[in-house]
């Protein structure tokens, strides 16, 4: 679907990125300023990288070594910016239909109302543009961004301006819009949520770099550096030393966990724990039938309430240094555990929850993780 | 209520003076005609010369710096290019030079035995006394305003809605046509409104370059220094309605034409 390879120097910002996919969705994930913009801007030729290529489909329509370069308008993109400004001057179907100049003003009519149909706006045609709400807007730049031969879609941070419950309904209609039209889409966003949601394939941006790109699964569920396991929302990162075949040892506080040995080679690690991947155990739960792990002892020292799930901060019982823990519970289980009143707890960590990621001799990144979650 | 614009008391003040500096003469001038006299004067043919050539020069100015100030106005906000930020400062200087200034500028320039003035008066093309002059003294003098607000114009417009049409497979052309301009329209419009005016009033320059035939400016000034203030009293008062009536039309034609 895409492939590119792109250098650009903005003032002190530089761009260095290669990435190749066939996946239908693939989603640039990052902080803002890390260049996934960019990027996007350099795909759909509004902006000239200083070296590399890009191929949309198979087809090259940038490659600074022949000086091929191809307009924008000569692409085959869509492209829907970050709050998706409609023509302020021209009707809702005129935005539509805007790409449609060639075509008999009969079919452009036809195919406005049944785009506007098609992202559920039928009849909308005659409004002005200021008459829709936020989420109405949105749907009418995907559609007149689908009015045309359509190859790739890019649609840059396209959520951001709408309010949570739009946002959400949006989001499901783009994946089953997804479905019904045969086109590429690349996303660019820096909400996790938001990203799981709709990739197929994830870039991870940082620093005008690509850190790790994959499948969703493997960059959420195997970041290959501290820094994506940072990215992708994982709070707990411990270095640790394998000390034996499945178990290794938290390098500051010497306690011992199980992992999953397959992925074991001797040497040092850390140790990635998603906080929702922990699990607080009931005080008269059977420990007997328990898959492969490691039970901890700890107490809650900090609670953060984030609507319906509850992060709690949990000192492990261990001498000299305990390790800390962060632990996602539902707001739910805990009000029938009673968290509330008591805090100290048994904590249970399935082997297959520890995602080790080779050490790079980086012990700052990684309280730095710590202490910024 | 008077606790909050306390500190301001003193704007109306200052405001009203000003409204009255420029409104009174106009005033004095409407108690102090003999209409009988402004008649008679509308109907000489040389008040009615005077007239069409103001208004068909000043008309002509206007539409050449609609084709030749607008684009230059939208590359201005547009593109980067080398020379641009002292382009931005040069185009005006038309303002800062006294208008007699630029008139002699223009002389030196398109006279027929210098300059592009003797290339063209080998053509049999001549701009001294001659309505082309008349028409390149107001192009001179009115430019700045067509260019400065037709830039301002274009960088109101947000860059993203050219980048969306761009993508839509309208290449540059079509999308400054269907897009940048219509976003800039209002402003592009007052700019070449401003033109229109400036060049209706537009009198040192063309009084260097291109005397004759007279414009309604010229004619009063003939008037006033030939025989006196009662008689280009008549020839003011047809200018200033002439103004009037056609700015007055053009706003009741379009009610997005705006001057501010």
């Amino acid at each position: 679907m895409l492939q590119l390879q792109l250098e650009k120097r903005l003032g002190s910002f530089a761009l260095s990125v290669a990435l190749r996919t066939t996946a239908k969705r693939l989603v640039l994930f990052g902080p803002s300023g890390s260049g996934k913009s960019v990027t996007l801007h350099c795909v759909a030729g509004l902006m000239q990288p200083d070296r590399g290529v890009v191929e949309i489909d198979g087809a090259q329509v940038f490659d600074s070594a022949s000086s091929l370069d191809v307009p924008p308008q000569r692409r085959a993109i869509g492209y829907v910016p970050q709050g998706a400004p409609l023509f302020p001057h021209l009707t809702v179907a005129e935005n539509v239909a805007y790409g449609l100049r060639h075509a008999p003003a009969g079919e452009r009519h036809a195919r406005a109302e049944e785009l506007l149909e098609q992202v559920h706006l039928p009849g909308y045609g005659g409004r002005q543009p200021a008459q829709l709400s936020g989420g109405e807007q949105q749907r009418v730049a995907l559609a007149r961004a689908l009015a045309t031969q359509t190859r790739l879609l890019l649609l840059d941070e396209p959520f951001s301006a709408l309010d949570a419950p739009v946002r959400a309904a949006l989001r499901e209609e783009i994946l089953e819009l997804q479905g019904r039209v045969d086109v590429g889409w690349v996303f660019v966003t820096h909400d996790l949520e938001e990203a799981y949601m709709l990739a197929e394939d994830i870039a991870v941006y940082q620093g005008g770099r690509i850190l790790q790109h994959g499948s969703r699964d493997d960059v959420f569920l195997h970041p290959a550096t501290v820094e994506v396991a940072r990215l992708v929302g994982i709070p707990n990162v411990l270095p640790a030393t394998t000390v034996e075949p499945g178990c290794v040892r938290l390098d500051e506080s010497g306690v011992t966990l199980g992992v999953d040995s397959r992925q074991l080679a001797q040497g040092r690690y850390f140790a990635c724990v998603r906080a929702e991947d922990v699990r607080v155990m009931r005080k008269d739960r059977a420990t007997t039938d328990l898959e492969p792990g490691t039970m901890l002892v700890g107490t809650v020292v900090a609670e953060r309430q984030l609507g319906f799930t509850v992060s709690l901060g949990f000192r492990i019982d261990s001498r000299p240094s305990p390790p800390f823990l962060w632990v996602d519970v539902s707001r739910q289980a805990y009000l029938s555990l009673g968290v509330q009143s008591d805090k100290r707890w048994q904590l249970f960590l399935p082997s297959t929850a520890i995602h080790l990621v080779p050490y790079a001799g980086n012990l700052r990144t990684a309280s730095m993780v710590m202490s910024s979650n | 209520m008077g606790e909050r614009r306390g500190g301001l008391a003193a704007f109306p003040i200052l405001g009203g003076l000003l409204v009255f500096f420029l409104l009174a003469p106009l005033v004095y001038l409407g108690l102090s005609l003999d209409p009988s006299q402004v008649q008679q004067v509308a109907g000489d043919v040389e008040t009615r010369s005077a007239l069409a050539v103001s208004l068909l020069t000043a008309t002509l100015a206007t539409a050449i710096l609609a084709v030749l100030a607008v684009p230059l106005g939208y590359l201005l906000a547009r593109r980067d290019f080398p020379g641009k930020s002292l382009l931005n400062v040069l185009v005006f200087l038309p303002l800062i030079c006294p208008p007699a200034a630029s008139g002699i500028l223009l002389l030196l320039f398109f006279g027929p035995h210098q300059g592009l003035g003797e290339l063209f008066n080998s053509l049999g093309v001549q701009f001294v006394d001659n309505p082309s002059g008349i028409v390149l003294a107001q192009m001179f003098v009115s430019a700045p305003f067509v260019i400065v607000t037709s830039r301002a114009a274009f960088e109101a417009v947000p860059l993203v809605h050219e980048n969306i049409s761009l993508t839509l497979g309208e290449g540059p052309w079509m999308t400054f046509w269907r897009v940048a301009l219509p976003l800039a329209r209002d402003g592009v419009v007052a700019g070449l409104v401003f033109a229109w005016m400036r060049s209706m009033g537009e009198f040192g320059a063309t009084l260097v370059l291109a005397f004759h035939p007279y414009t309604l400016p010229v004619l009063m000034w003939v008037q006033l220094t030939g025989t006196g203030l009662s008689s280009a009293l008549p020839v003011v008062t047809i200018a200033i309605i002439v103004t009037l009536v056609v700015l007055g039309t053009l706003f009741r034609f379009d009610r997005r034409v705006r001057l501010a």
